[in-house]
């Protein structure tokens, strides 16, 4: 960003304070100034700026740079559990005409440190051996990084997560006695208790968190 | 030069890259981190705290707002933010608002910083990208191609 009246500096405290919109735009002022507006480095410059939400979608975004269990609670406010609110990134990515058709079983979205990205999780494809699916449109319940969602694999009840950063699932352990503490007239301490197992900090909002084990009837074949 | 006011308040002078002295309370001039540690490396028991960067026009005005600012914690913060909404007015126009920031960084007055940032940044917004350059000189270092390679992808935001 070499200028000689507007060091480097001053550029990147101002453009961190733009809306998305003048930062697309100006990414045609300069060649320095379009790659430091693509750069992760000003991601989280802005990140760190960005001025008391204004929309959910913000809190999220900032909330999730600074704690993940926060994030849950946003996500939790914005999917009302009938219609989880889909979160949308502006990328160049054009949508192909199948997309429009694919039923997503679940969705879950949270921060992957190593590419240092916000990443959104859509399964269409839950395998052969997956006898329960998450609901269409399903939250998974994140922590630790990683969307979680409940299912019923040959009978069992399983705990999968999806690490974003390998773009993998994989099993949670289950604690014992969940097999029943899962079944449908499962009491809502013993849900909190499974929970806790999974979140020993406890830093998790119980009732948010019960969110992602919506719907507890569906569990059964 | 360590002077002294009757009420026991340590005054520390400043000078300005033009040689304009400017005495203050201590508890104002440590509003910028930079001379609050010039302060406490001693810096300023013999003479005055030279700023080579700062010219005496915006020292003034970073004075100004470091004045307001150390002396109304107790205040309403809506009237502290209707004080800063007129100070960044009254600093009129791009170039002063440019110089004050390249203080505000210079002298690490976080607050000063974000409010002319944001100032600057509002003032842009709106603004196509050759009136951002001619605003500060910057060059168009796209060739042709280039350049229309960036305008397509971001099309949706001159619409």
């Amino acid at each position: 960003m070499a200028n000689s009246t507007l060091p480097s500096v001053i550029v990147e405290e101002i453009l961190a304070m733009l809306p998305n919109k003048s930062i697309h735009r100006f990414r045609q002022v300069s060649k320095s100034w379009s790659s430091f507006l693509v750069s992760s480095e000003f991601q989280k410059l802005r990140t760190n700026k960005s001025t008391p939400a204004e929309t959910n979608l913000q809190k999220i975004l900032q909330c999730s740079a600074v704690n993940d269990g926060y994030v849950i609670e946003s996500i939790g406010c914005l999917g009302d559990g009938e219609d989880p609110v889909r979160l949308q990134f502006p990328t160049d990515k054009k949508l192909g005409e199948n997309d429009h058709d694919r039923r997503i079983c679940a969705c879950g979205f949270g921060y992957d440190s190593v590419a240092d990205d916000y990443k959104e999780v859509e399964t269409t494809d839950p395998g052969k051996d997956l006898e329960y699916v998450p609901e269409e449109h399903e939250l998974g319940l994140l922590f630790n990084g990683a969307p979680h969602w409940q299912v019923l694999i040959v009978g069992k009840t399983k705990i999968i997560a999806f690490d974003l950063a390998k773009e993998k699932f994989y099993d949670v352990p289950v604690p014992l006695r969940t097999d029943s503490a899962l079944e449908n007239n499962v009491r809502r301490s013993e849900r909190e208790s499974m929970l806790k197992s999974l979140d020993p900090k406890g830093s998790m909002d119980k009732s948010r968190a019960i969110l992602g084990f919506s719907n507890p009837k569906r569990t059964s074949t | 030069m360590s002077i002294t006011t009757e009420n026991n308040e340590k005054m520390i002078t400043l000078m300005s890259s033009d040689g304009e002295e400017f005495v203050v309370e201590e508890a104002v001039a440590a509003q910028s981190q930079t001379i609050k540690h010039l302060i406490e490396d001693g810096c300023s028991t013999e003479g005055s705290i030279p700023l080579p960067n700062v010219t005496g026009r915006v020292l003034s005005e970073v004075i100004q707002y470091c004045k307001k600012h150390s002396s109304s914690d107790d205040k309403e913060e809506k009237e502290l933010e209707a004080w800063d909404a007129e100070f960044v007015k009254a600093a009129d126009d791009h170039v002063a608002l440019t110089d004050l920031m390249m203080a505000a960084n210079f002298l690490d007055i976080k607050g000063l910083l974000d409010l002319v940032a944001q100032t600057l940044a509002n003032m842009i917004t709106g603004k196509s990208p050759e009136e951002v350059r001619r605003m500060w000189n910057i060059k168009n270092d796209f060739t042709p191609e280039e350049a229309e390679k960036v305008r397509k992808e971001n099309q949706w935001a001159f619409e």
